[in-house]
């Protein structure tokens, strides 16, 4: 019987078949052998590992993510309202007092870069503590 | 028990409890697969992580028609083989423009050190094979993975697959066979 290759006693072995069996040459059965053995070895793990808090590490990842998300949504939400509030207040003084809203419009468009950094340094500390603030989850 | 369908709900529901179940069971997967084609050790973790972050980004996406378990192998695979691409002036090993062509080069004073110990030796030698070969063996023995499967994660044709595990077995057994070989021809 002509002897198997080292793919048929691979694909043998793959099968769970070529166990205790007495047809095969000496030499065939040395290379089960060896296969045998470097299948074992190939199935073991390696003897490091991840960290025990891997999972917990990757989950806080997530809830920053997510809370990084959910400040966004905030910020724009909060500036919007606000810009709206400021349109909405204007019209309607523009509607019951044309006269005073156009001297508030004055008063305003005077100190405009004023009252931008306001604007500016209020969302900037919105920010910060934000960022400073820690969840709990 | 762990029920895929249950546990992709809880986390689109935005359940991080479940999300920390998903990675507690799947950790060991997504490291073995790193852990064989990133050779930088202090990467590793970090790695890990952002596949797991990549994977709970895009869970919306999954829809049920491969296991979870060879969609996460295939983010992972993905995620290392960008990594290699990003830092392949790093590599230490050049690999052969014909992968069928490969063999082992002449062997490395570490490589004699570590001979003893099976396990190491068998490891040092994966390290230095093409990714291919490194991918299959781990996909197939470590994380059990069926030949059909591995084409899903990486993309190579099963036909090929097959060809690579075979091949790399097979020049792994050779060169601990001929190693034995000398060990016995000195001791004599």
């Amino acid at each position: 019987m002509e002897e198997l290759n080292d793919d048929e006693l691979q694909e043998l072995l793959s099968r769970g078949t070529g166990t205790g069996d007495n047809i095969f040459s000496q030499k065939e059965n040395s290379d089960i052998l060896a296969y045998r053995k470097l299948f074992t070895v190939l199935a073991e793990e390696p003897s490091q590992g991840l960290s025990f808090s891997f999972a917990a590490n990757v989950r806080r990842k997530i809830q920053e993510q997510l809370n990084r998300k959910s400040d966004r949504r905030f910020n724009l939400l909060a500036a919007t309202i606000f810009a709206l509030s400021i349109a909405l207040a204007y019209g309607l003084l523009m509607w019951i007092s044309p006269a005073t809203g156009s001297l508030i419009l004055e008063v305003v468009l005077k100190f405009k870069w004023v009252l931008a950094m306001i604007i500016i340094v209020f969302f900037c500390f919105l920010l910060t503590n934000q960022r400073d603030v820690k969840r709990e989850y | 028990m762990f029920n895929e369908y249950d546990i992709v709900s809880r986390i689109l529901n935005k359940d991080l409890r479940a999300f920390e179940l998903l990675v507690k069971r799947y950790e060991k997967l997504v490291f073995f697969v790193i852990n064989r084609l990133v050779q930088d050790q202090q990467n590793k973790e970090d790695i890990c992580q952002e596949v797991f972050i990549k994977i709970y980004n895009s869970l919306g996406t999954f829809r049920f028609q491969s296991k979870l378990s060879t969609w996460i192998a295939r983010i992972a695979y993905l995620t290392a083989v960008n990594y290699l691409k990003k830092n392949k002036n790093n590599s230490t090993y050049e690999y052969p423009d014909n992968i069928d062509s490969y063999h082992f080069t002449e062997e490395t004073p570490e490589q004699e050190l570590i001979k003893k110990n099976t396990a190491a030796y068998v490891n040092e030698l994966i390290e230095q094979m093409p990714h291919q070969y490194k991918t299959v063996l781990t996909l197939y023995h470590l994380n059990e993975f069926s030949l059909t499967e591995i084409e899903e994660i990486t993309g190579i044709p099963e036909g090929t697959v097959k060809s690579y595990l075979f091949r790399a077995r097979k020049l792994l057994k050779e060169k601990i066979e001929k190693d034995i070989k000398q060990e016995n021809t000195w001791k004599s």
